[in-house]
């Protein structure tokens, strides 16, 4: 504990040091694969609970759980990514995101870590060719050994335009 | 101190919204010339109070045109301006130049308005018929910015005014030991306004002093500009620890006070003791019909201050607040219940009483909370009329709305979500109905098309119509679109009924070129969406000739829903009370299977199309039972029994938005949570049924 | 700006709460429960406790009422940041002398007033 709380301490007034942008991520797995979300965008992190599931949806939409009152859909990160449903158990972790005035859950293995990020250190997602993940990215980081996808939540889960066909009687 | 001035000014732009539908109002009634002496003063008084918040905020366009629009009523209020009808039709104008200068204020848009110079300078005319020829309209707008702005009258009025309030702080007993520090609360509160601060009790002797026992307590008294639910939200970081009472608060009469100050909460009104039929007048006491409830019994609590309101002006997000929670009481009610039921005999009768009753008042709780949010859909209706004179200008077509049922009540919820779809449908009828003079004058009918709008309540629905007496709906035209565009084949055969309803069809325009008006492939498709979000229906009538009638039916309120809760396999959902007819087990009526394997029950000789929920929602696990069929009523399709797998039963529900987080489901109208924690989802019955809609018209046409 | 002990079981939670504080000019010393917020408690002496209710080993409530017997804690104020709100659980954290409740999601801005207001 010691030593992050020296790291977390404010810059102290005679040391006016202009730091390097940075931001702090969530880290968490899905399968070998670790994904980040910034961390001012998550909201708490629950256990896997069965979920109620909503009727002519896209496979990875796992349904609706209720947060405090609030109907919050989750969305499989795995089958998001193009991967088979996440078998989930009492082991597997929703990550509660708030995404502007929405609030939605992911569903991934486990989380990993909070690692600080500095911008520099980001680098741009090659282009794959038209692949599902392509504009959900937002960039690639090395922590370690391991490559972390920075998620774009916003492209990801926001709002999709309504295109449900309406018939008339 | 920025995040509050945001704060205020959007407290202000709220006001300016009510101000500005209040003068519309005003202004519509004395265009009518039904208006009094009375209804110019309340005229004048929106202009004023608009002019006094934007002084605040220092927007100098809106403060020196609000400046000019109030002299020239002013003149009219003394008499020197009579109030023609042109005249009148100047002043509306100017109410709406008003509208998009407090838009331009919003936006921070300080680019020149050119309409406001046209109509600045029919108002300078009005004020002073000689200057006409001399004054070119650029030199008003320089004259009036130049001198009248920075007016004296403007500053002293509009000023926010510092307020007394006295606060009796009372610490608990632990006070001290509970993390708090006397002194620093008094140099926090001093942030606040706080000038005099009086002990009361008995300040123990030092030797005594024990910090486990506070015995004194404050009168805190502040001089502030902040209202009371600053100063409440202060005192709440001592909740646990104390208890407070804000005794009194003199607001300065000035309404500028308000606007930059008050809407917030409780707003204490300097009525004096008068009856409320001569403070109504009062343009402000009008306004807390949005927010509040009718005003209530005179306040018991006299040990008060005489003026104390008969009104609250409430935020809405406290009533919101309250509603959640009195649904979560519902929620727990429903959960208690439960346990009880399970709980099986054993249970005192005393208790079950107990529950039973609590149920009953959890439900007059839950329908009194509800009452808070209802408000009168004259909120909407009030911004019809300019809706309707702008484009009437536009479209060159005399036009006249006839509003009634204006004080229908709805809950709030649902008004806010009105004003679009009626817009779009007083648009639609404008354009496509009405015809223009000369051809209305052809058809033997006055030049001037009249447009009515009513509001209504039937059963648990509000029942909204808009109907035209224009030339109705062409169906040559409106099949042969819908045919090119491939939407009905030419062999449908659709009755005149049918062909009608096509207008709702996604994409579906009938405007022969796409007009400024109610083309650009917004349509009636989208207005029907709009009111399916809201649960509710919507459908026409159209005599050729004679006109065309638009029907809205709309629940109530979207926070509440009675329903009665089916299992299928493992899902829970919710049917809407209102679409249930009644359940039968199905080996008490027989099942037809049709030649493409779908179903149809017999009931009292009447055949009913059959559909499964298991089926139609896609449900999986649990072996199939489906023996139980619930017949439920539609506008389109008549009855139609559902088959699901048991009867849970039947109870109020708080009707939870899916698409707050995520979006639209069809067949889906919202969700709700079950005692247990669980989310079950409240089936949109005929969305359902339309979904299957071509299984149950095959149905049909094997049956016919 | 003032030294604020942060407690919290959950480390995102914690991390959060704590570069609120910090945007807000603050030192942030972090617990990850109870009996650690008691240690740091006495060894850095903040002027401030921001608390999680749910937490292993000790949980909000048992902190604070142990906090509440040491010098170092007996008149720190102790803010409770929970999703909690049951009354009973209110009531609980009175007896206990929290100085107060704030619920989360937070809103930071209001941290940040109620730390100016109360440290």
């Amino acid at each position: 504990m010691t030593d992050q709380s020296q790291t977390l301490s404010a810059p102290t007034a005679d040391q006016p040091v202009k730091h390097q942008e940075s931001a702090q991520y969530v880290t968490f797995l899905v399968g070998e694969k670790t994904f980040g979300i910034v961390i001012v965008m998550v909201r708490e992190i629950k256990q896997w609970s069965p979920t109620t599931s909503l009727p002519n949806q896209k496979p990875y939409m796992r349904g609706v759980l209720n947060l405090r009152g609030t109907i919050v859909p989750v969305h499989d990160l795995r089958a998001r990514f193009g991967g088979p449903l996440t078998s989930a158990t009492e082991n597997h972790v929703v990550v509660i995101a708030a995404i502007k005035d929405q609030t939605i859950g992911i569903l991934v293995d486990a989380v990993s870590d909070i690692v600080t990020v500095l911008a520099d250190d980001i680098r741009p997602v090659p282009s794959t060719g038209g692949n599902v993940g392509d504009n959900c990215i937002s960039g690639l980081v090395s922590n370690g050994d391991e490559l972390v996808a920075l998620l774009d939540l916003e492209s990801m889960f926001l709002k999709e335009e309504l295109t449900d066909e309406l018939v008339v009687n | 101190m920025d995040d509050d001035d945001e704060d205020f000014e959007a407290l202000f732009f709220t006001e300016c919204e009510e101000l500005l539908s209040d003068l519309q109002e005003h202004l519509d009634v004395l265009y009518s010339g039904n208006g009094d002496q009375e209804t110019l003063n309340a005229a004048f008084r929106a202009v004023h109070s608009v002019k006094g918040g934007a002084a605040a905020f220092g927007f100098d366009d809106l403060i020196s045109f609000a400046h000019k629009f109030e002299s020239v009523m002013d003149l009219a209020r003394s008499d020197e301006l009579e109030l023609t009808p042109d005249v009148c039709q100047v002043l509306l104008r100017s109410g709406d130049v008003m509208e998009s200068l407090i838009e331009k204020a919003r936006e921070r848009d300080t680019s020149p308005s050119e309409t406001m110079n046209k109509v600045l300078a029919e108002l300078a005319v009005l004020a002073d018929p000689n200057a006409a020829d001399e004054s070119p309209a650029e030199e008003v707008v320089e004259e009036v910015s130049a001198t009248e702005a920075p007016e004296p009258e403007v500053e002293e009025d509009d000023v926010p005014a510092l307020r007394s309030v006295e606060v009796h702080f009372q610490p608990d007993a632990g006070f001290f030991r509970s993390g708090h520090d006397a002194l620093k609360l008094i140099s926090s509160a001093k942030a606040m306004g706080l000038c005099k601060t009086v002990v009361e009790g008995e300040i123990q002797p030092l030797p005594d002093f024990n910090l486990d026992d506070c015995t004194v307590s404050w009168r805190l008294h502040f001089e502030t500009e902040l209202d009371n639910a600053k100063i409440e939200s202060f005192f709440l970081a001592y909740e646990a620890a104390a208890t407070w009472d804000i005794l009194s608060s003199d607001d300065a009469e000035e309404e500028p006070v308000e606007v930059a100050a008050a809407p917030a909460v409780v707003e204490e009104k300097p009525a004096p003791a008068a009856p409320p039929e001569v403070a109504k007048p009062d343009a402000k006491a009008e306004a807390p019909a949005k927010s509040a409830s009718k005003p209530s019994e005179p306040a018991a609590a006299s040990s008060k201050k005489p003026g104390i309101s008969k009104s609250l002006r409430v935020e809405l997000a406290r009533v919101d607040r309250l509603v959640n929670l009195v649904g979560e009481i519902v929620i727990t009610q429903a959960a208690l219940a439960q346990k009880l039921s399970e709980a099986g005999p054993s249970v005192d009768l005393e208790v079950e009483h107990s529950v039973e009753a609590m149920s009953r008042q959890t439900r007059d709780l839950q329908e009194s909370v509800m009452a808070i949010r209802a408000q009168p859909v004259k909120s909407v209706f009030s911004r019809m009329p300019r809706v309707v004179r702008d484009l009437a200008d536009k479209l060159g077509k005399d036009v006249r709305l006839e509003l009634s049922g204006e004080q229908t009540e709805v809950d709030t919820t649902v008004i806010e979500e009105l004003a679009e779809p009626l817009t779009h449908m007083l648009r639609n009828s404008m354009d496509h109905g009405l015809e223009g003079p000369e051809e209305r004058i052809e058809a033997g009918k006055s030049g001037t098309g009249i447009i009515k709008l009513a509001a209504e309540h039937r059963g648990e629905r509000v029942i909204i119509t808009i109907s035209d007496d224009g030339r109705g709906i062409n169906r040559e035209v409106v099949l042969r679109k819908a045919i090119e565009k491939g939407l009905v084949a030419e062999d449908d055969n659709l009755t005149p009924d049918e062909i009608d309803q096509l207008i709702f069809h996604a994409g579906f325009s009938t405007a022969e070129s796409v007009s400024s008006v109610s083309g650009r492939g917004v349509g009636m498709d989208v207005v029907k969406r709009k009111i399916q979000e809201l649960g509710g229906r919507c459908w026409l009538k159209s005599e050729p000739g004679l006109g065309c009638k638009f029907t809205i039916a709309l629940p109530l309120t979207l926070a509440v829903l009675e329903g009665m809760t089916i299992a299928v396999g493992d899902e829970r959902y919710i049917l809407p009370l209102s679409n249930v007819v009644e359940a039968l087990r199905l080996d008490s009526v027989e099942l037809h299977e049709m030649p493409d394997s779908s179903k149809v029950l017999t009931r009292r000789g009447e055949y009913l199309p059959v559909l499964s929920i298991r089926h139609a929602l896609k449900v999986t696990g649990d072996p199939l039972k489906e023996d139980l069929a619930i017949i439920v009523d539609t506008e389109s399709d008549g009855h139609v029994a559902l088959l699901i797998d048991e009867l849970i039963g039947q109870r109020q529900v708080v009707l939870k938005s899916l698409e707050a987080n995520y979006h639209r489901v069809d067949g889906v109208s919202g969700a709700t949570i079950l005692g247990d924690g669980r989310v079950a989802l409240i089936l949109d019955i005929p969305n359902l049924i339309t979904l299957n809609n071509t299984t149950s018209n095959q149905i049909a046409e094997a049956l016919h | 700006m003032s030294r604020i002990l942060a407690v919290d079981d959950s480390k995102p939670m914690l991390a959060m709460l704590s570069s609120c504080l910090k945007k807000g000019g603050h030192e942030v010393i972090q617990a990850v429960d109870g009996v650690q917020a008691l240690a740091q408690l006495k060894e850095h002496q903040p002027d401030m406790v921001i608390t999680d209710l749910n937490m292993p080993n000790m949980d909000g409530l048992e902190f604070i009422e142990a906090a509440r017997k040491d010098p170092a804690g007996n008149a720190v104020p102790i803010l409770l940041l929970t999703t909690e709100t049951a009354q009973a659980l209110k009531d609980r954290a009175r007896e206990v002398r929290a100085t107060g409740w704030l619920t989360k999601p937070f809103d930071p801005d209001q941290i940040l007033g109620l730390v100016d207001q109360l440290s």
